[in-house]
């Protein structure tokens, strides 16, 4: 009986740090995922030249590190998804730092095709148990 | 008149109506064969701590000893000093005579006029 | 004619005070996250807020007494000392919140960060207070604080699903993030109850000599003016939820909710976004520094107020002093101002049953009110939301923090 309760309990920790493993990951991509829509509507507002191009930098930035922080606890395919989007958004940030208008159309529409197949993941996983 | 309630914790202001702090403490003096009497209302940081904790209120005198007014003395006004007892209990003093005021004049004088506009 | 002057003045005051670092934080981090499920929280915590602001005035217009003053002598200094260190506590973490609010605007319009700011802040804020009257404090930065109606503006331009923002009136419990969901539901209740805002309230009824005509007065300000009030929370978290949620922007830093006014206002948004986090969050850090040192000056019957010279009330002054430029430095070491906002905000539902319980026996006590004593609704209400908000608070906090 001892041994049966014993048993049960270490099932029970083993499906709780399972479950709790993989709320963290979903959990990481959702901060991605937030901040990937926050660079995106950074990116756009400059573009209509609705927010300052200091602002708009460090923002810029500041989504880039915050991304590149949670990468570090994700596994394919989701990391390399994200590695991509680190990419695009290093793009923005150029266009914004040179201060061209016109350049930024192209990464924003990249960014933005990123950034729905950043939510297909998300939505798979969200899915499993 | 109930002294804790009524007394006790209450502000004290000079005959001025300046604030020059809270009843604190309340002395009663013991009398052979006589009737306990109240003798004096006490204010400062050292009674103050004495109703904490002893041990708080030996540190408090410590550091009152070393620092600032250098005064770790309790203020007493004997009771018949007291005019009135109201929402504050009014006594015949002038506040700014007293050592009540210790460390309020010791931070005016020391720090607050030299900070410009202060003075 | 002068009190209809008085109330309108009051009014215009508490509308523009309304808003502070906490409240349009944890209004910008509920909308984003939740849409309009937390509209609730901001409701109830209106309501309690409106019944213990009228109970404070109504405490100094009746008996001349601040509510420092008045817990002291009714439950004596050792039973004081306990909610006077929460309070200080709580205030410094608050204070240290509001100054980031500040930095955080002057952050997003100059692009310096936000540390350098501190310091000249603090400054600004005891200056202010070194050289200003009580009434230039109260009536002019209130003023200024109108600012914050544009959130109400660029709600209507918006144009919310009404049906939508009434299903938030119901508190429902969502399945995901049910920690984080109760976490702000904590955050916004302490937002909007915060103890300051009473032991500061009273103190300036004092300050200004409320005797019992003014009961009348006191009891439209609290109630139209925090009503009014907290439709300006209500604005930011309704923005929120229109332009930041739907993109799936969450907001973990005030960058974030920095563009929530850029979708219907364009340029100007981001500026008056920027304008009324600066002006909130100074105003309120105006009340918060002046709140400790009234509050420690009550404790140990000093001399005080804000009409005073400096020279007048010195350990006063000196008190104000030390904390304003000792909270700033918690932004000079860099402490993320949104995530002390939101812990502030969760610690001060923690210390409100010992704040305000003493403050409800008060306003029982006929010793003090005589017969302007607490009706059995507002008793209720308020027992209710603030055990509603602790018990929220020791369950959330905790597995806030454990889950990161």
């Amino acid at each position: 009986m001892k041994k049966l309760l014993f048993l049960g309990l270490l099932l029970e920790l083993a499906a709780c740090s399972r479950s709790s493993s993989h709320e963290k990951l979903l959990k990481s991509l959702q901060t991605v995922q937030s901040w990937t829509a926050t660079a995106q509507m950074v990116g756009e507002t400059w573009q209509q030249g609705a927010v300052p191009d200091a602002y708009a930098e460090q923002t810029l930035k500041k989504s880039q590190e915050e991304i590149a922080r949670e990468t570090k606890d994700l596994t394919e395919p989701s990391a390399q998804k994200t590695q991509q989007i680190q990419e695009t958004i290093q793009k923005l940030i150029a266009a914004v730092k040179h201060r061209q208008k016109g350049t930024i159309a192209a990464p924003l529409q990249q960014l933005s095709t990123q950034h729905q197949q950043l939510n297909t993941l998300l939505k798979a996983q969200e899915k499993q148990p | 008149m109930d002294v804790i309630r009524d007394v006790l914790d209450n502000q004290i202001v000079d005959r001025n109506q300046r604030k020059m702090g809270k009843v604190d403490g309340i002395v009663i003096e013991l009398r052979d064969g006589q009737p306990p009497r109240l003798a004096y209302l006490e204010t400062g940081a050292t009674t103050l701590a004495q109703r904490l904790h002893p041990r708080l209120a030996r540190w408090v005198a410590a550091v009152e000893r070393q620092w600032g007014a250098k005064n770790s003395e309790p203020y007493r006004i004997p009771w018949s000093k007291i005019r009135n007892i109201g929402i504050d209990v009014e006594v015949d003093v002038d506040a700014e005579q007293t050592s009540a005021l210790a460390y309020e004049q010791w931070l005016r004088e020391q720090v607050i006029k030299r900070i410009p506009g202060g003075s | 004619m002068k009190k209809l002057l008085e109330i309108a003045l009051g009014i215009v005051t508490s509308i523009g005070g309304f808003l502070d670092v906490g409240a349009i934080a944890t209004a910008a981090e509920a909308g984003s996250a939740f849409g309009f499920h937390l509209i609730w929280a901001i409701i109830l915590g209106t309501i309690c807020v409106i019944c213990l602001v009228e109970m404070s005035g109504r405490l100094a217009a009746v008996s001349q007494h601040t509510l420092a003053d008045a817990v002291r002598e009714r439950f004596g200094f050792n039973f004081y000392i306990l909610p006077l260190v929460a309070e200080i506590i709580v205030d410094f973490l608050i204070l240290g919140a509001e100054i980031g609010g500040v930095c955080i605007a002057l952050q997003l319009v100059t692009g310096i960060s936000f540390q350098w700011w501190a310091l000249p802040v603090a400054f600004a804020i005891w200056l202010l207070l070194w050289k200003g009257t009580f009434g230039l404090i109260e009536n002019g930065i209130s003023v200024l604080g109108l600012v914050t109606l544009v959130f109400v503006v660029a709600t209507f331009k918006l144009h919310p699903a009404l049906p939508d923002v009434a299903e938030g009136l119901l508190p429902i419990v969502p399945q995901q993030d049910t920690t984080h969901y109760l976490f702000i539901a904590v955050a916004i209740l302490g937002a909007l109850i915060s103890p300051y805002l009473f032991y500061f309230y009273s103190s300036g009824a004092v300050e200004d000599k409320w005797d019992a005509g003014y009961l009348g007065v006191n009891r439209a300000v609290a109630g139209l003016g925090m009503g009014f009030g907290s439709i300006v929370s209500l604005g930011v978290l309704i923005v929120a939820a229109q332009v930041l949620q739907p993109r799936g922007i969450q907001v973990d830093s005030y960058e974030q909710a920095a563009l929530m006014l850029t979708q219907p206002f364009g340029y100007w948004g981001f500026i008056l976004f920027a304008a009324s986090l600066g002006i909130a969050c100074f105003g309120a850090a105006l009340e918060v520094t002046l709140d400790t040192a009234y509050i420690t000056a009550q404790a140990f019957g000093w001399n005080w107020g804000e009409n005073l010279h400096p020279r007048e009330a010195a350990r006063f002054s000196f008190v104000y002093t030390v904390f304003v430029f000792l909270a700033s430095l918690l932004m000079v070491v860099g402490i993320d101002p949104l995530q002390l906002t939101l812990f502030s905000m969760a610690l001060t539902a923690v210390i409100l049953p010992i704040a305000i319980l003493p403050f409800l026996v008060l306003m029982n006590d006929r010793q003090y009110v005589g017969e302007h004593r607490n009706g059995w609704l507002s008793n209720s209400v308020v027992i209710f939301t603030i055990a509603l908000s602790f018990v929220l608070a020791i369950v959330a906090i905790p597995l806030e923090i454990l889950g990161g």
